[in-house]
């Protein structure tokens, strides 16, 4: 195997790479950052020049690149560091989790239907949504889901025991009241508690409190608690665990031992629950007053641990009496120690002792349990805690007059803010700076208490300030009760005598926090016993620590129990864009009034709509929220949402950087954009105007859904534009308006007016001219040549669009709708890596590459196309990738590793013989696919499987979760061994996706994969019928019936295999020709150059200097020195092509050289023929000794005779035989030409005056910065109208020329002592029209061939084995012909690398005895691969059709239009076409 | 209700596509069959991203995959409306797009002609629908199959199949 290449974008630069090297039998690790490929023209709607529709030419090379077998698709994916040099390069790839699990999601989308997170979608550029588990587009490759999570969310992470606020919150939004409340009961039973008593930290942490305030989370999680019961449900929790034979015990019934309890009850452990107080519950029934948790609420919740089985035994004292160890050997294995803290804090005053001293705690469970503590009117109440206000608040409900003492100021006090409000509603009076001296009693009852008045000193180690005593301050306060609510303690007492549990000195139980053991190694703790006196949450945390633990010393297991957790979202990763502010719901409560002298709830919790809007408010901090609606739909368990990075290390050859660009560039403020929404940028336009898009291709303005009448393009937005640091041109904007305008026109023929602002029309593409022209003259697209200032809404929702017209003056219009024609960036994120590599970029950020080499960086091993080297269409990207395939492949080539060391990403699949059926009766087999329930869920699978049973011929029907599963396909192959089947039918989703995976499973069973067949029973049947379960099953089986009548006839097809002849004819020793000889040769292949002057080098030997002004002379040179002297190349000059015979793979060619003929073999051709320099019969052209052309100044400089004494006025005239009505093309190198020969001249001499004549400059990408220069350097441009052309006149052997000034709106004289005509580039007509027939190939209008398509193959004939580079193909650039000829190289080489070419078994068969020779086959076919020839018939000379295997592609369109029916198509005969029509409607 | 009046809820196990009104028991329902050829590249994708777009339409078309719209004998549909289909829609790829270069245009002259023909043969040209649906129109291919379908249940059922 070749050691493998990385190819670093996913997009169609980094697929047509890929492919081209898989086909040359390289392997590939092809990487992508996002999670499918297709890159920006998966977003695309249609292309230009010919408006193709992106997806439709997109999508097969989409899926050829990702099942490749030589390619490693790994999406969702980043390069973070390439280590060591080219060829040993390490690859350091970050895998990023995509929380599924990759082998087994079957792509149903099952699970994004689910997801209750919606976020804007990047691929309909934010005008669309998506799910938090999506994908990014419906027929996105890979076909699995991702889930968008950024760690998780701070509301979890902060909650002590991680109870998934987010994922309850979102479920809640969706009103989905149930899950939310299952979500929140994985944690823990008691969610309507918690509701009502939590401390809610959750909310400290929430993020919209950065848009306005946090969200009630609490009292939403009340509300689904409430909602439970409103409905009248009964919790629905069953374990799910085995039933265990172990038994816990757990002493407490607490939060801490009911959720200990309840995690172990769901394990399926028998639990018991001692209690020593006569009710369960804790501190949540004795130690909450009534008005703030209803305790139905309490005991409908311990209520679910009963239903789970646990045993509660109330007053059940477990230390004294009964002791743990009369537990073990009642047969409990575990014990947890939940035992709370119910010890009063003393005051530590003289007279704490007399009757009226009622401690907090003790008064709050004796009024919990029933009883009515006597407290007489007067009540003060020590403390400032929370017990303090439930003591003095529950007090005020008894009817008494209650006064709080607390030692410090309010704002010191430990109390929720809100329950101190709530008391003083209530009439709670408080004395604050006073501590507590003694208890007056009189006959020791209470009378009153002393107390002393305090000042705040300094502050104390808890950050608050410390009281200090004032002397001389004492006073009595009147009581008939004291409430002394200063703090509790755990009661110890019953288990001082236990053998290993110890405690701490506050009486805290002493436990490793990380499993909550205590020296017992069966006894657990956790709660207030352990922590001291803390909060409801807490407890239950260590509950759930506990239950874990205890669970893992059953079990023998690791007593690691944290569960996992991400890292918390941070905020710079939180999206808070277009949040408007909101407030938080306000909860209702009773009166005040009401209040008094009633226990009942004071808070009522939120009704329906006010909880759903609240919800809504959340800002989704980690995306997904973890509700696991995903995980509970997905049939086929892919969801992994623990799943982290991974970081791998390969080794490579080398590396293709296709990373691409951005489009997130800074648009002007003046352009409005962000102000109005009709305001779009053009990518967000493509959206809009795709059928998939958000508005399924519908023109119309995203404000208000209304069809626009007047739209305005404006162009160069970002680029051209010096003043945002982008003055280059963006290269594609121009044509790509040009077709957004036509599109609209189609999509929207009422549209009144479309107008695109433009500076210069820059369609300098082969056939873009006549695009634009028929955009203006077909589609009324209006031109204006312009600046635009401003773009502004007024108030009528109109955009006025202020610009400068070409005359100067300032105007302004109006318009509905502003397209932004945004330019093209160099993509951020890859800066890093470029400088961490040492990659030279130019100061955009685009990846330097050599001009006279490219597509090499400065890096050796590192080359890059498309975007990643500067903007460009999709056809530069596209050869710019063959070409970096070429350079990658002649390092690849060299090194040869063995498989097993990537053997976990390029399996060989072994070759099993086919067993021959053709004698046996047809036996065939059904298997229908229940795809989980995308096909199950809307019609019979089961019928659709009996009825399968009865149709002919059917030995064996069956049916599968998921047919695609592994699992299922060795079913499949089990199948046809037991029932010797030898036809399958199976019936699930479509053929595009599934077929090769199934064809598969047939070649491996030994059974010729064509004898298959598959019914769409879900894409087309299933999904499309969801509401119609009869009709589905009903045309589900019909399908089915089809598909059996169609496999019935189906044939075994063998693939034939021709030898390769591994060599290249070259046509033509220009530089492309040169390049693409050296490439084939580098590769290791023989090439055979031929020329039909007696020299090398073609157009680019006569070059001065290069467009960035370096002397050409050594690289020429060079280059034509290596071809001379490569012993793989045998160069032809003088030479003519007399006769080319074969086809791909086999060639044979006969060339006239000096000497006489010679024939060669060859398995592909390249044409490199070139083009020429048009000779003007205008401007005095030939007449006057001073008009040159380009080319001939080009000499001049060379040679050393220009000479530029005397040459004071240089007039250079674009255009010249370009766009006119003889050649409507633009010449495409002439406007760099001029600038770089203008800069050459001005360097020269620098007083001269030099004036360029042009139409429109078009100075495309990066080439921009030269015009820049030349315009810096004095050289005047002067545009004139093609209506009015300049006129030269000669007057005493004087040039002037006169044109009209269209900004001063007359005519200028401008007088030359030399004239340069900017000449055009003229294809070599009479010599392509012979080529072109020889070679049965294509040329267009003005005598350029014409490639296999416009955009995705442009070095390619439909013709295969035939290449096409350089000026043959269309006017360009000396770096873009190199280019070219390397992709050209690329191209063939995928044809010779091969040592046999495989036929396709679908492919067009002649039945002799039925043709007639005819030739009508022969028209229509596109690739030449089916011929009439005379065959000899015994000793009679007949036509016959005959189909070349190898360059048929199996359309069929030879076969509709023969009209004897003699030509058939394998795989889809009319025998099978009619059999399925006969299946189908006859019954 | 009017016991003359056969409403579709009523409709039992219409499995066969000919089920019967249990109201008036002898009326069998009828509900068109219409046979469409798509090409694999752009209709039948198109047809595909309609599921995945989960976009309903009428139940009665009967999908025949092929390669290319330019493989469409003239005889196949002939053949399906000799064989009693009620209606044939063909679609291939929009100008320009077509994955074998032209086959689509090549496709579209054979079935202008043909529809002249079937019109001569006094076959409502109606029942024979010609299209272009890309890869990327799934809601365009739903609308088309609602289109086709409407305009052949106007036309009612196919009366070839009574002389045949």
């Amino acid at each position: 195997m070749k050691k493998p290449v990385l190819v670093l974008g996913g997009g169609i630069a980094g697929i047509q790479s890929s492919l081209d090297l898989a086909e040359m039998g390289i392997p590939v690790f092809l990487v992508e950052s996002s999670p499918s490929i297709g890159g920006r023209m998966a977003q695309l709607d249609k292309t230009f020049p010919t408006n193709d529709c992106s997806a439709c030419i997109l999508a097969p090379k989409v899926t050829a690149c990702y099942n490749h077998p030589l390619i490693k698709t790994l999406t969702w994916s980043e390069l973070l560091e390439l280590k060591g040099d080219a060829p040993e390069f390490t690859a350091v790839i970050k895998q990023k989790a995509r929380f599924i699990d990759e082998e087994l999601c079957k792509g149903c989308n099952d699970c994004t239907l689910e997801c209750p997170i919606e976020v804007k979608s990047e691929f309909d550029m934010g005008m669309g949504t998506r799910r938090a588990v999506y994908k990014p587009f419906a027929q996105a490759v890979p076909n699995k889901v991702t889930i968008d999570k950024k760690g998780t969310s701070p509301c979890k992470y902060r909650c002590p025991a991680h109870i998934n606020a987010h994922g309850y919150v979102a479920l809640t939004g969706q009103k989905r009241f149930g899950e939310a409340l299952s979500l929140v009961r994985e944690i823990t039973p008691l969610a309507g508690v918690l509701g009502r008593v939590c401390f809610h930290p959750c909310e400290e942490k929430c993020s919209r409190q950065y848009v306005d305030s946090p969200l009630a989370i609490a009292s939403i999680k009340r509300f689904i608690a409430d909602y439970e019961i409103k409905q009248g449900k009964a919790p629905d929790i069953k374990p799910i665990g085995e039933p265990k034979s172990q038994k816990v015990a757990v002493i407490g019934s607490g939060p801490a031992g009911i959720n200990c309890a309840y995690q172990l009850a769901i394990e399926g452990y028998p639990v018991t629950i001692f209690e020593a107080l006569p009710v369960p519950g804790g501190m949540l029934k004795v130690g909450i007053p009534d008005y703030r948790l209803d305790k139905k609420i309490l005991e409908r919740e311990i209520d679910i641990l009963t239903g789970l089985g646990v045993e509660i035994r109330c007053n059940t004292p477990i230390g004294t009496e009964t002791t743990l160890d009369d537990l073990r050997s009642d047969g409990y294995n575990a014990f947890f120690l939940g035992i709370g803290a119910h010890k009063d804090t003393k005051l530590g005053i003289p007279g704490e002792e007399a009757k009226g001293v009622i401690p907090g705690v003790r008064f709050l469970r004796e009024l919990n349990l029933g009883e009515t503590p006597e407290i007489g009117r007067k009540v003060l109440v020590i403390g400032g805690g929370n017990v303090a206000m439930d003591a003095a608040r529950s007090a005020v409900r008894l009817g008494c007059n209650v006064t709080v003492v607390y030692r410090r100021t309010e704002q010191e006090m430990p109390a929720s803010t809100w329950e101190i409000e709530h008391a003083k509603e209530e009439g709670v009076k408080f004395e604050y700076l006073t501590a507590p001296l003694e208890v007056i009693s009189d006959d020791g009852c209470v009378t009153g208490l002393k107390c002393q008045k305090n000042a705040l000193g300094q502050a104390d180690s808890s950050g608050r300030r410390r009281p200090v005593a004032i002397k001389g301050s004492e006073f009595v306060m009147e009581a008939d009760c004291i409430i002394p609510a200063i703090g509790q303690a755990v009661d110890t007492g019953m288990f001082n005598t236990a053998g290993g549990i110890c405690f701490q000195k506050n009486g805290t139980i002493v436990c490793d926090m990380n499993k909550m053991l205590t020296g017992d190694p069966d006894v657990f703790a956790g709660g207030d016993a352990v922590s001291g006196p803390a909060t409801v949450i807490e407890a239950i945390a260590a509950g759930n620590k506990a239950a874990r633990s205890i669970r893992n010393y059953l079990e023998g297991t690791d007593l690691s129990v944290e569960p996992f957790l991400l890292h918390e979202t941070p905020i710079e990763e939180i999206s808070f864009n277009g949040l408007a502010r909101s407030g938080r719901a306000r909860m209702p409560v009773l009166s005040k009034d009401e209040r008094i002298g009633s226990f009942d709830e004071v808070e009522l919790g939120f009704d329906e709509d006010q909880t759903v809007k609240e919800a809504l408010r959340c800002v989704d901090c980690s995306i997904c929220s973890e509700c696991k609606a995903c995980e509970r739909t997905c049939r086929s368990g892919a969801i992994r949402h623990e799943q982290q990075d991974e970081i791998i290390e390969i080794p490579v050859s080398s590396v293709i950087m296709a990373n691409g660009y951005d489009t997130s560039r800074d648009i002007p403020e003046d352009l409005g954009y962000g102000r109005s929404k009709n305001v779009v940028t053009s990518m967000e336009y493509e959206r809009i105007l795709s059928a998939s898009g958000p508005f399924h291709g519908h023109v119309q303005r995203p404000s208000d859904g209304k069809a626009p009448s007047r739209i305005a393009f404006i162009q160069c937005v970002g680029s051209r534009d010096t003043k945002c640091d982008s003055e280059y041109c963006s290269a594609v904007c121009c044509m790509y308006a040009v077709k957004e305008a036509i599109i609209t026109r189609e999509h929207l023929p009422s549209v009144k007016d479309i107008n695109i602002f433009y500076m210069d029309m820059r369609a300098y593409g082969k056939d873009f001219d006549k695009y634009v022209d028929s955009a203006k003259n077909k589609y009324g697209i209006g031109f204006i040549r312009s600046r635009v200032a401003d773009v502004s809404e007024n108030e009528n929702g109109k955009l006025s669009v202020k610009f400068c017209d070409d005359k100067g003056s300032m105007t302004a219009d109006e318009y509905d709708m502003v397209v932004l024609s945004v330019g093209l960036s160099s993509k951020k994120e890859i800066q890093k890596f470029f400088e961490k590599t040492g990659v030279k970029t130019d100061k955009y950020g685009f990846c330097w590459v050599n001009e006279m080499a490219p597509p090499l960086t400065s890096k050796v091993g590192l080359v890059a196309c498309g975007a990643a080297s500067g903007p460009k269409d999709i056809p530069e990207t596209v050869v710019e990738a063959s070409a970096a395939a070429s350079e990658a492949s002649k390092i690849a080539n060299r090194i040869d590793v063995s498989r097993n060391d990537y053997s976990s990403y390029f399996i060989q699949e072994e070759q099993v013989p086919f067993r021959d059926v053709s004698k046996e009766p047809v036996r065939i087999g059904v298997f229908v696919c229940h795809c989980g329930i995308n096909i199950g869920g809307y019609l019979s699978v089961d019928d659709a499987v009996e009825y399968a049973k009865t149709l002919p011929f059917v030995e064996y029907a069956d049916q599968n979760l998921y047919t695609c599963s592994v699992d299922a396909q060795k079913i499949i192959a089990e199948k046809i061994k037991e029932y010797n089947l030898n036809r399958v039918v199976v019936a699930s989703c479509t053929p595009r996706t599934h077929e090769p995976l199934f064809q598969a499973v047939l070649s491996k069973a030994g059974l010729n994969p064509y004898l298959f067949t598959m019914a769409n029973i879900r894409d087309q049947c299933s999904w499309v019928h969801m509401d119609r379960r009869d009709d589905a099953t009903f045309k589900a089986k019909e399908l089915i019936k089809m598909a059996v009548g169609k496999v019935t006839f189906a044939r075994q097809l063998v693939k034939q295999k021709i030898e390769v002849k591994k060599a290249a004819l070259v046509i033509g020793g220009g530089m492309a020709g040169i390049t693409a000889a050296l490439e084939i040769a580098g590769m290791g292949f023989k090439a055979c150059l031929v020329e039909k002057t007696g020299s090398l080098g073609g157009n680019a030997a006569r070059l001065s200097t290069s467009p960035s002004g370096r002397i050409y002379e050594g690289y020429i040179r060079k280059y034509i020195d290596e071809v001379m002297n490569n012993p793989l190349i045998d160069v032809y000059l003088n030479t003519e092509i007399k006769q080319i015979d074969g086809y791909v793979g086999k060639y044979s060619t006969i060339l006239s050289t000096g000497e006489g003929e010679k024939e060669i073999a060859h398995g592909v051709v390249i044409v490199a023929t070139g083009a020429d320099e048009y000779k003007p019969k205008e401007y005095l052209y030939g007449s006057s000794s001073r008009v040159l052309t380009q080319m001939e100044l080009e000499d001049r400089l060379k040679d050393g005779s220009y000479d530029p004494d005397g040459v004071q006025n240089i007039v250079m005239l674009q255009c010249v035989g370009s766009r006119d009505s003889q050649r409507p093309y633009c010449s495409r190198v002439c406007c760099n030409q001029a600038i770089k020969n203008a800069l050459v001249l001005k360097e020269m001499k620098p007083d001269a005056s030099i004036t360029i004549l042009y139409r429109d400059i078009r100075s495309y990408g990066l080439n921009e910065i030269s015009y820049n220069t030349a315009r810096k350097a004095g050289i005047q441009f002067v545009r004139y109208e093609p209506e009015c052309k300049p006129e030269i006149l000669e007057e005493n052997g004087v040039l002037s020329i006169k044109t009209y000034e269209p900004i001063l709106g007359e005519d200028i004289k401008i007088s030359a002592d030399l004239l340069i005509l900017s000449s055009a580039v003229v294809p070599s007509a009479e010599n392509n029209k012979i080529l072109a027939q020889m070679l049965k190939v294509p040329l267009n209008q003005e005598g350029f061939f014409m490639e296999a398509h416009a955009k995705l193959r442009p070095v390619d004939f439909a013709t295969e084995g035939v290449y096409l580079c350089g000026l043959a193909h269309a006017p360009k650039s000396l770096k873009e012909s190199i280019t070219q000829g390397k992709a050209a190289a690329a191209r063939a080489a995928t044809v010779i690398a091969k040592d046999t070419l495989e036929t396709e078994g679908t492919i067009a068969q002649v039945n002799e005895m039925l043709c007639a020779g005819c030739g009508a086959c022969e028209k229509v076919c596109a690739y030449k691969a089916i011929s009439v020839q005379e065959i000899k018939k015994r000793d009679i000379t007949v036509k016959k059709a005959v189909v070349n295997a190898v360059l048929c592609k199996g359309c069929g369109t030879c076969s509709a239009t023969c009209r004897c029916g003699a030509v058939d198509v394998n795989g889809f005969t009319d025998r099978q076409v009619v059999s399925e029509l006969e299946y189908l409607l006859r019954n | 209700m009017n016991e003359q009046t056969c409403h579709s809820d009523e409709i039992k196990e219409n499995k066969t596509g000919q089920g019967t009104c249990p109201s008036v028991p002898s009326v069998p329902v009828w509900e068109p069959k219409i046979v469409a050829f798509l090409c694999n590249w752009c209709s039948y994708a198109g047809a595909d991203l309609a599921g995945t777009s989960r976009i309903q339409y009428p139940p009665n078309i009967r999908i025949i995959r092929l390669p290319c719209s330019g493989r469409i004998n003239p005889l196949y549909i002939i053949k399906a409306l000799a064989e009693g289909a009620d209606g044939v829609m063909v679609s291939g790829c929009h100008p320009g797009d077509c994955h074998y270069l032209s086959g689509n245009l090549y496709a579209r002259r054979r079935f202008t002609m043909l529809k002249k023909l079937l019109a001569t043969a006094g076959i409502e040209p109606d029942r024979v629908q010609f299209t272009w649906v890309s890869a990327s129109e799934g809601s365009r291919f739903a609308s088309v199959v609602d289109e086709v379908t409407s305009k052949v249940r106007k036309l009612g059922p196919n009366k070839i199949v009574g002389s045949r």
